[in-house]
C-alpha cells in the first residue's frame, strides 16, 4: 500500500479515533530521561487553560513526570534477538470534567500479580489512608537498582483523587501490555 | 567548610549551601534519572557538617516538583538534620517554600513537619 496515495484516507481516520477518544497528546516510542526531559517545557504551556485551575494543571503535570520515569524504569528492555518489539506509549486525553493520563508498556508477566496488588491496595483507601500508607512506605523503603522508591503508584493515587484504572493484554507466553489510566478532574 | 554550587538543570535542582552564613537552600526541580547519585555530594557535604555544625542554621526547600525517588532523599536528609540538631544541641530551621497555586507542595512540607523535630515555617510565593 502506497504511503503516498493513501495518507489522507488514514490521517483522517486517525485524527477521527483520537478525537472520539478524546485524545490531545500521543507519544509512542523510546523513552528516556531526555525523553521526560522534552516533555517538561511543554506541559507547562500546553495545559494553561482558564477554565482550569493551577493547581489542577499542576496534578496533570506531576502524575505526567512520574508515569513518564515509571515507564523510563520499569518497561521491558527488548534483547536484540527478539523478533518483535513492542514500545511503550503515553496519552493524555481531555474532556469537559477531566483529564486522563494513559500509559502501556510492555511488562513481564511475572509481574503482573505485584502491579495489580499494588494498584488495588491503592484504589481501596480514601485519602487519608493514602497519607498514611504513602508516609509509612516512604520511612521503610529504600531506593532501588533502578532508581525508584516504590511510591508511584500511592503519588499517582493521591494527586488523582481517583481509583487507577488498568489492563493487561497478553502478547507472548512470557509478556503482557500493561495499561493505566489516570483520571484528574478539572473541579476539585 | 567549602560552600557547596550545584546548579540546577531542568530536572535537578539547585543547591546552595553557605556555611558561612548558615543558609542551605534546595531549589527548583528534583527528577533526576538516579537521586542517589545526584544526592551523593550532598550527603556527603552534611556528614562532614555534622563533624562541625552551624548552630542556627536555616534550611531552604524552594522546590516547583520533586519525584517520589527525590521525596525519599529529602526525607532522609532532613532526618539527617535532626539527627545533626539533637546530636549538637542546634537550633535549626526549616523554610518550606511553596507556590500558592500548589497546595500539594504545602502539603508535602507539613508531612515532613509531621515526621522530623525540626521546626518548619511555611512560606508562600
Amino acid at each position: 500500500m502506497s504511503l503516498k496515495t493513501n495518507t489522507n484516507f488514514w490521517l483522517n481516520e486517525f485524527f477521527h479515533l483520537m478525537k472520539k477518544h478524546e485524545i490531545i497528546m500521543v507519544y509512542e516510542g523510546e523513552f528516556s530521561q531526555d525523553i521526560t526531559k522534552s516533555f517538561l517545557s511543554m506541559t507547562e504551556s500546553t495545559f494553561h487553560n482558564d477554565q482550569v485551575s493551577e493547581s489542577v494543571t499542576k496534578k496533570v503535570y506531576n502524575i505526567m513526570m512520574e508515569a513518564l520515569q515509571n515507564i523510563c524504569k520499569h518497561e521491558f528492555k527488548f534483547s536484540a534477538d527478539l523478533q518483535e518489539k513492542t514500545e511503550s506509549i503515553f496519552m493524555i486525553a481531555e474532556n469537559q470534567h477531566e483529564y486522563q493520563i494513559i500509559t502501556g508498556n510492555t511488562i513481564n508477566s511475572n509481574v503482573i500479580s505485584i502491579i495489580k496488588d499494588k494498584i488495588d491496595k491503592v484504589n481501596s483507601l480514601d485519602q487519608d489512608g493514602l497519607k498514611a500508607l504513602y508516609k509509612e512506605a516512604r520511612l521503610n523503603t529504600t531506593i532501588s537498582d533502578v532508581g525508584g522508591a516504590g511510591l508511584g503508584f500511592i503519588d499517582i493515587a493521591r494527586k488523582s483523587g481517583n481509583p487507577i484504572s488498568y489492563h493487561f493484554e497478553k502478547l507472548t507466553e512470557t509478556l503482557h501490555f500493561f495499561t493505566q489510566m489516570v483520571t484528574v478532574n478539572k473541579q476539585l | 567548610m567549602e560552600i557547596l554550587i550545584i546548579k540546577g538543570t531542568e530536572d535537578t535542582p539547585r543547591i546552595e549551601f553557605d556555611y558561612e552564613k548558615g543558609e542551605f537552600t534546595i531549589s527548583g526541580r528534583s527528577l533526576p534519572e538516579d537521586v542517589t547519585s545526584f544526592y551523593q555530594p550532598v550527603m556527603v557535604w552534611l556528614e562532614e557538617f555534622a563533624l562541625k555544625p552551624k548552630v542556627e542554621s536555616k534550611f531552604n526547600f524552594k522546590l516547583e516538583y520533586f519525584n517520589t525517588a527525590s521525596s525519599k532523599i529529602l526525607l532522609d536528609i532532613l532526618l539527617k538534620l535532626e539527627e545533626i540538631a539533637e546530636a549538637s544541641g542546634s537550633s535549626f530551621k526549616v523554610l518550606w517554600h511553596s507556590q500558592d497555586s500548589d497546595p500539594d507542595m504545602l502539603e508535602a512540607g507539613e508531612e515532613y513537619a509531621d515526621i522530623v523535630t525540626i521546626p518548619f515555617e511555611y512560606v508562600t510565593y
